[in-house]
């Protein structure tokens, strides 16, 4: 009886806590604010092992309250302390996740040192995640050996670097599991070229040194880049073959952009404020268009629709830039009530080819026309003009017009009435 | 056997029989191949065990049966929205009691949703909390003398422990 009755307190024992696999306690910490997550070292001796082996770095700025100095300095010693401590119990197993947030206003010679040996602490032990955001107003200085290192690491899947300065123009990223790349606000790098097979998305943003001129991206991969607000990109190569969808955010002066993808028919566009002259920006505007030429589906995002709407001495000829675009989306934010939809629909119809289908979000609303083509084509003697000449695929003045409008107001759709009526004489 | 198989009937450790329906087996590998076994075999006089007990056994069914439409087909925002609310309801529970055995029992059965949600569960319930009343919480035993706590906590500046 006494027996039995030790037998069911023991397996009563056995839920405790610290009686979970440590696997479990791990990911339960994953869930924990780091900060809070650090009490597992002062709770049991159970689980300060736990805690010593918890592959997770994650240091936090923002965690830290006082005064400036003092701030500064107990956020440092935290560092050094916690590498002290627990990372002699990893070496050899992979650290899933370095992640470390300083979004301070100045970043001394000091911490310049702690995050590059951070950095390459990580990159030996294997880490499949790296996560620098700093937010300082100078660099983090990225030596070349280090750089190397971390571009060819083969346990990396996410890298996420801000605010660092690349000593080497050129970087070559070849991560073999890399999924996922950020890079936002570095300095130095000239050329980025990504070939890691896996890799699903890029994101390059605010480079600066991305560069006066040539600069070249090349992409080895197969869902989604985006390049954002770099601001002195002048030219561009994108090199992406496998590539699907691209993102581009930023002013339209960068020309020529070259942009090899077969596999990609999707684009979307921001574009940023109006700030340079009127001439410039519709000369701009015109030709990095023009760039898109073999997209299918273009999405362009504006802050006002008559950044839009390019002057027509800038079309003089019939030449249609989106020779290939099919479905044309706008987006702004901006659209005041006079402004018609009439007068958008016309440029966007100087710039393409043989559309299908427009579709418009204007101040919320969304409105679409949709294009059907009568099957012969018509001659009409307005068009034998040169527009098509040589091209086999006669554009949409060649036949006649079949228009579905939706979500368009009374008035605007007398008004594209008449326009389509005037386009089908 | 057939595909007309409609639910499973396994045994929990202490011997309770309970069914569990084919849709809401798929959640778990391990409850998967117990019922590819049951469907396949021509012996189907044997109801498998599975090592978790009936209290939890009966959580981890409800919760099967709850997203096992979802899993299956896919569902609208309205539906997910509606099954988050229902997750937070379904986790208020017992610490010692049934949250320990519902994540060894979710580990047990590979089943990545709930495992999720206990763990986030568990994690939820320490945020903010001081040292003392994590202890207090999760039933854990100070085995720490007074010098070693004190040593541990300056190995962490600037974190607040109480």
């Amino acid at each position: 009886m006494m027996m039995e009755e030790i037998m069911v307190e023991n397996t009563r024992n056995n839920t405790e806590f610290e009686n979970l696999p440590q696997h479990l306690i791990h990911h339960i910490m994953n869930y924990v604010p780091y900060n809070d997550a650090v009490k597992f070292s002062v709770l049991s001796k159970t689980l300060l092992s736990m805690w010593l082996s918890f592959p997770v770095l994650d240091f936090d700025y923002t965690f830290f309250s006082g005064q400036h100095k003092d701030r500064h300095r107990t956020f440092l010693s935290f560092i050094l302390e916690t590498v002290h401590h627990r990372c002699p119990h990893r070496i050899n197993k992979p650290l899933q996740r370095l992640r470390v947030n300083y979004p301070n206003h100045y970043l001394n010679s000091y911490f310049n040192t702690i995050f590059e040996v951070l950095l390459n602490f990580a990159i030996k032990n294997h880490a499949q995640e790296i996560i620098f955001d700093i937010c300082t107003i100078n660099w983090v200085n990225l030596r070349s050996d280090s750089l190397l290192s971390l571009f060819s690491s083969e346990f990396l899947t996410v890298l996420n670097l801000r605010r660092f300065r690349f000593l080497v123009a050129d970087s070559i990223i070849l991560c073999p599991k890399l999924k996922e790349l950020v890079i936002s606000s570095c300095k130095g790098a000239q050329t980025i070229t990504v070939s890691s097979p896996s890799v699903e998305k890029v994101e390059i943003s605010f480079c600066r040194d991305l560069v006066y001129n040539n600069s070249k991206c090349s992409v080895d991969i197969s869902a989604c880049l985006s390049l954002k607000k770099c601001s002195n990109l002048k030219e561009a190569i994108i090199e992406a073959p496998k590539l699907l969808k691209l993102k581009y955010q930023g002013s339209p002066q960068v020309h020529p952009m070259q942009i090899l993808a077969n596999k990609c028919s999707t684009a979307s566009i921001k574009l940023p404020e109006r700030e340079i002259d009127y001439d410039l920006w519709f000369d701009n505007l015109k030709q990095f268009l023009s760039c898109f030429d073999h997209f299918k589906n273009l999405t362009i995002s504006c802050f006002k629709v008559k950044d839009l709407i390019i002057p027509v001495k800038f079309l003089k000829n019939n030449e249609s830039l989106l020779r290939d675009a099919k479905h044309i989306k706008v987006k702004s934010l901006d659209f005041p009530q006079g402004q018609p939809v009439r007068r958008l629909v016309e440029r966007l119809f100087r710039l393409v080819h043989k559309p299908l289908k427009f579709t418009f979000f204007l101040e919320g609303v969304r409105s679409t026309l949709k294009f059907e083509y009568e099957n012969k084509a018509k001659k009409r003697k307005r068009v034998e003009r040169r527009c098509c000449l040589g091209i086999s695929t006669k554009c949409w003045r060649h036949y006649a017009l079949k228009v579905n409008i939706q979500g368009v107001n009374e008035k605007e759709r007398g008004r594209l009435d008449k326009l389509f009526f005037h386009y089908n004489l | 056997m057939s595909s007309s198989v409609e639910a499973i009937t396994v045994l929990s450790s202490d011997g309770d029989e309970f069914k569990i329906t084919v849709s809401a087996a798929k959640l778990s590998k391990p409850l998967n191949w117990m019922l590819e076994d049951v469907c396949f075999s021509d012996d189907c006089d044997e109801v498998p065990t599975i090592e978790v007990n009936s209290k939890t056994l009966v959580k981890v069914i409800e919760y099967c049966e709850k997203h096992a439409p979802r899993a299956n087909s896919g569902a609208s925002d309205s539906d997910a929205e509606e099954l988050k609310k229902w997750d937070i309801e379904f986790m208020k529970m017992d610490v010692k009691d049934i949250l320990f055995h519902i994540l060894m029992a979710a580990n047990y059965l590979h089943m990545e949703g709930l495992y999720d949600l206990a763990c986030q569960t568990a994690a939820d319930l320490m945020k903010g909390m001081t040292v003392s009343q994590i202890r207090k919480i999760f039933h854990i035993k100070n085995d720490f003398s007074s010098e070693e706590q004190e040593q541990l906590r300056r190995q962490h500046p600037g974190c607040s422990f109480d």
